[in-house]
């Protein structure tokens, strides 16, 4: 079984690879260099909407931060932090939603939705940052064993074939697309003109 | 209990040679049906040596290495793969001069058993990408291709064992990716994997077992969930 930091380190090295992904799609618009392919950039606020804010983040609010939040009460200003830009993370994505469908209707549009690209993977990085390098390394040091084997089941329970192999194979099956679908030398699609 | 016949290949003892430099001191290695394992060390430790040996292709080697029972302590480099194993090589090995479809289908050929599961209308399902390239010759294609396509020639040969040697090498985030989500599919097809690459931690969550090797010795060994909490981890990897 895979421990619960293995599996958060898992989920945000494919995130990570998404946001930059979605960077890389822009910044390549933004020279003048591609033109953005709209079918990816859905493709990629899909699974940035599917994976971390439905699944990923629940896990380490429900298991990680609760416990932590017990074990070590000087986190909690942090915790307050990461909790609260869990929260509103889908209204963000919901403005960058907005966004590209400004720029589809009309593409004078494309630098506000670059600007809001732009903003959304720096707040994402350093989000991730803050979890991977300031609070998992205390959680490693103040929970207990028996914390991290109830937290392990849980976090397990997305590779157990009756709970959640279908969705792993769905946000695999999503993942492969997006591959697909970004130009070389990022992914394995065709460049565009 | 396991038992001898449960183990996809066993190696037992062995050593290997470059010359008069002695690179491998005794490897013992076990890999059962389906498993997935993870060989780690530091750069010239031994791991290569270790899969070209295992491969029959270093001559100066010594121990007791067995595919399904058989004795391939001095098989040639194609008796091994007739055994069931696939290699994809460092550097992708894809053939230049030949297209897609070509690199694909010479190597074809049905599993040991007679298993086809992995037909190329699968290999091409699987990486979409190919279909697009199918008329493109080898060296026309860029490192990820050149890398799904190495992965998918080596599932049309229907192994039982792949063994993958720094397969994201080189290449985007995002492909590196969806290699390892490749390498998920190949373990849940019950294919057994070996696997060395540069990433440790994610070696690991791959993996049911793992060893380490220090100049040419396993230094660490057991199942990788115990070799990723191993407090000698980081010394040995230098990390």
């Amino acid at each position: 079984m895979k421990s619960a930091l293995t599996v958060i380190r898992d989920e945000h090295r494919a995130l990570a690879a998404v946001l930059r992904g979605l960077q890389f799609t822009v910044e390549q618009a933004r020279n003048g260099r591609q033109n953005p392919d709209l079918v990816l950039l859905k493709s990629m606020l899909d699974y940035i909407e599917a994976f971390p804010d439905k699944l990923h983040h629940p896990k380490e609010d429900k298991y990680i931060y609760r416990v932590l939040r017990e074990r070590d009460p000087d986190t909690a200003e942090k915790l307050d932090v990461l909790e609260e830009e869990h929260r509103q993370e889908p209204e963000w994505l919901g403005k960058l939603r907005s966004k590209l469908e400004a720029f589809e209707q009309d593409s004078t549009n494309f630098e506000q939705f670059a600007d809001a690209v732009e903003w959304y993977v720096n707040s994402h990085f350093s989000h991730m940052n803050m979890e991977e390098e300031v609070i998992l390394p205390i959680a490693e040091k103040v929970l207990q064993p028996e914390d991290w084997k109830t937290i392990d089941a849980a976090f397990a329970s997305n590779e157990d074939p009756l709970v959640g192999v279908g969705t792993q194979r769905q946000f695999r099956d999503l993942f492969s697309r997006i591959v697909n679908l970004m130009p070389a030398p990022y992914g394995l699609g065709p460049e565009r003109g | 209990m396991t038992t001898h016949g449960d183990f996809l290949l066993e190696a037992e003892g062995v050593h290997a040679w470059y010359g008069s430099s002695h690179v491998l001191h005794g490897i013992d290695l076990r890999i059962s049906r389906g498993q997935t394992v993870g060989l780690l060390g530091r750069n010239g430790m031994g791991k290569s040596t270790l899969i070209r040996t295992l491969l029959g292709h270093v001559p100066q080697r010594d121990g007791h290495i067995t595919f399904f029972g058989h004795d391939c302590s001095r098989a040639k480099p194609h008796q091994v793969a007739r055994m069931g194993v696939a290699y994809v090589p460092e550097g992708r090995g894809v053939f230049p001069n030949l297209t897609v479809r070509e690199n694909l289908l010479m190597a074809a050929r049905p599993g040991r058993d007679g298993r086809c599961d992995w037909p190329y209308e699968r290999v091409l399902e699987r990486f979409p990408r190919l279909t697009e390239r199918l008329t493109n010759l080898g060296n026309q294609l860029s490192g990820g291709e050149q890398q799904m396509l190495s992965i998918g020639r080596a599932l049309m040969t229907h192994p039982d064992l792949i063994i993958l040697d720094e397969a994201t090498e080189g290449l985007a985030p995002l492909i590196v990716t969806e290699i390892w989500n490749v390498i998920t599919d190949i373990k849940e097809s019950g294919i057994a994997t070996l696997i060395v690459d540069r990433d440790f931690r994610r070696v690991l969550s791959h993996s049911d077992q793992a060893l380490v090797l220090q100049k040419g010795l396993v230094e660490l060994a057991g199942p990788a969930a115990e070799v990723a909490e191993s407090p000698d981890l980081t010394r040995l990897l230098g990390v």
